[in-house]
């Protein structure tokens, strides 16, 4: 590798920001690196879906003409990053990690891309996906064109989807930080399993113009990154009202943490059972810790609960007519037989006889729990749960059919909180918090729509007092 | 992270654990749209069962 040492392919925005403005670095040499490492690393873990080596180039020398006449556009000026597949890319085959889509090309860049462009980041190329982010329901983690998303930590193990390759290359310093999506655990899975600092937007905060639709009311975009504050960098960029998405706030986001409440002020909700009886036996002395992390922030810890609604089947039913609707085409013409996993086309195909009816209740209660989360969140400011209940997944493991713990809890706690934060469209902040079985594990803050600051707030904190999110995967499980 | 990555080890990453995955999908397509179809009805009458009071419309114009 050309130039940095491998502890400095670790580096967080912040850190390479002040390098960049240092001049200790120029851009192009930024790039070259970062290239050569995404295009010799990236395969390893399945995670590069298009090198774009050329292009970042010549941005970087672009870039480093401005820093030269001290034109300073953005946080993210002169910083590599990859992007989900997902997302399109003037010129360049967008294949949405499925063979039917293997030669599409788009005219157009999304806007997240160009809004990260005008701010002078550096694309060096797109990262893997699962196929059509997983909509039609697959059982495996090879439901991909680029094979299955292997993890830094661990080779025999899952990096998690849909944003496998954004998930893997952060983790494996393949990029400084990467875009990925989410309509249903897509960014906070796959950063919960690699280790790394993943935040999902409120819904409508990040135009989905230019970005595959699989859900229009449940899809968002956001930053998948080393640290908090890095997410609260990356997503100032690229949030903003756009005309072009229907979805769109119309709201700009302004990363400011230091004016979000004060911790000692804040309310943190949490259910008891998430920690010790949902969550996988050697998870929990992770997750425990993480709750007295939390309170040593200053943060107040109170007993919350959701209310007993279907959260899973309203998510799955709403992605199925919306998902199965969008791909009519795909489905109708037969080429969605070409996917790889054919429990994902059977989906597909099942979803196109969804009832109205079926469609009209998930959606009628998906109003309750929006009018549910706001009753929450008048008692408390953020609630806390596990990322997920245990580590990655072996590749090979059907990802259908794997109880967190046996038996269940009667007890439900906060179990649902990922499909209950999606259908509410809430904001949510991944951060590693230790490992079980050597793997990394992670918490998840949700907050009321448009409160990224208060989760950012309480997400640097806690990143000030531990060091999982600067811990780098074993060079002998890579 | 350096090591280097052997055509043998990449071969175990991969392609072992996706010709086990293959291998455990028994279930040809027919089988597995119908399973698909029967787990959509199901979802559906589970729906149902859950009562939504009357005047609850849609979280159409989704906002969050």
């Amino acid at each position: 590798m050309p130039g940095l040492t491998e502890a400095e392919y670790f580096s967080t925005v912040a850190q390479w920001r002040a390098r960049l403005k240092a001049r200790e670095i120029s851009a192009v040499e930024l790039a070259k690196a970062f290239c050569a490492r995404l295009e010799a690393l990236g395969p390893r873990y399945n995670a590069l879906a298009l090198p774009l080596t050329k292009r970042a180039l010549g941005r970087a020398k672009d870039v480093d003409g401005d820093i030269k006449r001290d034109r300073w556009r953005s946080a993210l000026q002169g910083i590599p990053f990859g992007l989900k597949d997902l997302l399109s890319v003037a010129g360049f085959p967008t294949t949405w990690g499925a063979k039917p889509y293997a030669a599409q090309v788009f005219k157009n860049d999304a806007t997240v891309v160009s809004k990260l462009d005008s701010a002078g980041a550096v694309l060096t190329g797109k990262l893997s996906m699962v196929e059509l982010a997983g909509g039609g329901g697959y059982r495996y983690p090879a439901a991909s064109l680029f094979g299955p998303g292997l993890n830094p930590w661990d080779l025999g193990r899952w990096s998690g989807g849909s944003s496998s390759g954004s998930g893997s290359a952060v983790a494996a310093g393949l990029v400084p930080f990467a875009i990925g999506s989410e309509t249903w655990g897509s960014i906070l899975t796959p950063a919960a399993y690699c280790g790394i600092t993943g935040l999902r937007p409120t819904y409508g905060y990040v135009s989905r113009n230019g970005a595959m639709a699989l859900s229009w009311t449940m899809d968002k975009i956001g930053p998948m990154c080393r640290s908090a504050e890095d997410c609260g960098l990356v997503l100032q960029v690229i949030a903003g009202g756009d005309s072009d998405d229907p979805g769109s706030s119309g709201k700009s986001f302004y990363f400011a943490p230091q004016y979000a409440r004060k911790l000692a002020d804040l309310r943190v909700g949490y259910a008891e059972v998430d920690f010790n009886g949902w969550a996988e036996p050697a998870a929990r002395p992770a997750f425990e810790k993480a709750l007295t992390m939390l309170r040593e922030t200053g943060v107040k810890l109170v007993k919350a609960e959701l209310p007993e609604t279907p959260y899973g089947l309203a998510a799955g039913a709403i992605i199925a007519a919306e998902g199965s609707a969008i791909f009519e085409p795909l489905i109708e013409s037969g080429k969605v037989d070409e996917l790889a996993d054919k429990n994902q086309a059977a989906g597909l195909k099942a979803g196109l006889d969804l009832s109205a009816k079926d469609y009209l209740k998930a959606m009628r209660i998906r109003t309750l729990v929006q009018q549910a989360m706001r009753k929450i969140f008048a008692e408390v400011d953020v609630l806390v749960s596990p990322a997920r209940f245990g580590p990655a997944s072996k590749i090979g493991d059907r990802l259908d059919a794997r109880p967190p713990v046996n038996p269940l809890p009667k007890d439900r706690g906060m179990s649902d909180l990922g499909a209950a934060g999606n259908l509410a469209g809430l904001p949510a902040l991944c951060l590693p918090c230790g490992f079980a079985e050597e793997l990394p594990v992670a918490i998840q803050l949700v907050g009321r729509a448009f409160s990224e600051n208060t989760l950012l707030a309480v997400g640097m904190a806690f990143q000030e007092r531990t060091d999982w999110h600067k811990r780098t995967p074993p060079k002998s499980a890579a | 992270m350096d090591e280097k990555l052997t055509r043998r080890k990449l071969a175990k990453a991969i392609l072992v654990p996706a010709a086990v995955a293959a291998a455990q999908t028994t279930e040809g397509p027919g089988e597995l749209l119908k399973a698909a179809k029967e787990a959509k009805r199901r979802n559906g009458v589970d729906l149902a069962k859950f009562q939504v009071p009357m005047a609850t419309e849609p979280a159409f114009v989704f906002k969050p």
